[in-house]
């Protein structure tokens, strides 16, 4: 956390997937053209969220098995971050499709209807509406003990649930989002080996910067219950 | 404090869609007239203000973690 050399990292990942996301040279995709370049982008928060998430579930199984609290602040810091992104990458999407596959020019789009029950969209949107039920209970319970037991307990099962409404279900039923064969972010179909070289970095870049978010957050959240035991 | 980051990013994406009408895709209108650089050079801008604002508040904390240790 306060080590220096992964945040430099990730400012040098970052300004590169930045400056090479938009000036690298990329295939020619039909419908999509230009706007490929949102892999690096949108698909970018997608992944500092699964790396948000499993720092939270880890940190809420050490505290199961240790009652540690710091490990409760480690856990919930985490997923609020990786809530953060996820929402930002729905926002990113949300943007991207409208010019793209939800544009309603385009001969594929039917309605709005078809929009909204879309698998992926709504997986996504219940994966993500389990973690917020996750910040509503923490709110729920006054004892600090039992909010971080239960909590913790919450956390390994909403963790749980982000295979089948992200991975699974969306990939078994049709639907108009881009990368319908296998893993969306790791196709190779949809990208060439150029992107792939910006890609790979530009995702470890944003994942860095979540933990990074989040190990502020968590040295704040520390410093004041540091404080607070001393009073 | 990381909503006003959020929303600068989400807003620098508004950027990008404007120009994906004028071309076809093979090598972009955008490239060849230079004004890709000129979205390179707006959003590196609000990438580094965010750096700059984490490193900020990191330096802070540094400061008032090395006073509790007192």
């Amino acid at each position: 956390m306060y080590k220096k050399w992964w945040k430099i990292c990730c400012v040098l990942l970052l300004v590169f997937a930045l400056i090479a996301g938009l000036l690298v040279k990329t295939p020619n995709l039909p419908a999509l053209d230009e706007t490929i370049r949102n892999v690096f982008y949108h698909v970018g928060m997608w992944s500092a969220m699964m790396v948000l998430f499993i720092c939270s579930v880890v940190h809420s199984i050490k505290y199961l098995r240790t009652s540690d609290l710091r490990y409760d602040i480690l856990a919930k810091n985490y997923a609020s971050v990786g809530l953060f992104f996820g929402l930002l990458g729905y926002a990113t999407g949300a943007v991207w499709a409208s010019y793209t596959w939800a544009d309603p020019n385009n001969p594929a789009f039917e309605s709005f209807g078809a929009v909204a029950r879309d698998p992926r969209l709504i997986g996504t949107a219940v994966a993500l509406l389990i973690y917020c039920a996750y910040f509503i209970l923490r709110s729920s319970v006054s004892d600090f003990d039992k909010r971080a037991k239960v909590s913790a307990v919450y956390n390994v099962f909403a963790f749980a649930m982000l295979f089948p409404t992200i991975f699974i279900i969306p990939r078994i039923l049709p639907s108009l989002h881009p990368g319908g064969e296998g893993n969306p972010a790791l196709n190779f179909k949809d990208s060439s080996p150029i992107m792939r070289l910006v890609q790979y970095p530009a995702f470890i870049g944003w994942a860095l910067l979540g933990v990074w978010i989040a190990t502020v957050k968590i040295r704040i959240n520390l410093l004041k219950e540091k404080s607070l035991l001393k009073k | 404090m990381k909503t006003k980051g959020g929303t600068l990013l989400l807003l620098s994406l508004f950027l990008l869609p404007n120009f994906v009408w004028a071309q076809s895709g093979v090598d972009s209108l955008m490239r060849s007239s230079g004004r890709i650089y000129v979205v390179v050079a707006v959003l590196l801008i609000i990438l580094l203000g965010v750096f700059f604002y984490l490193l900020g508040i990191e330096r802070r904390l540094k400061k008032l973690e090395a006073q509790q240790k007192d």
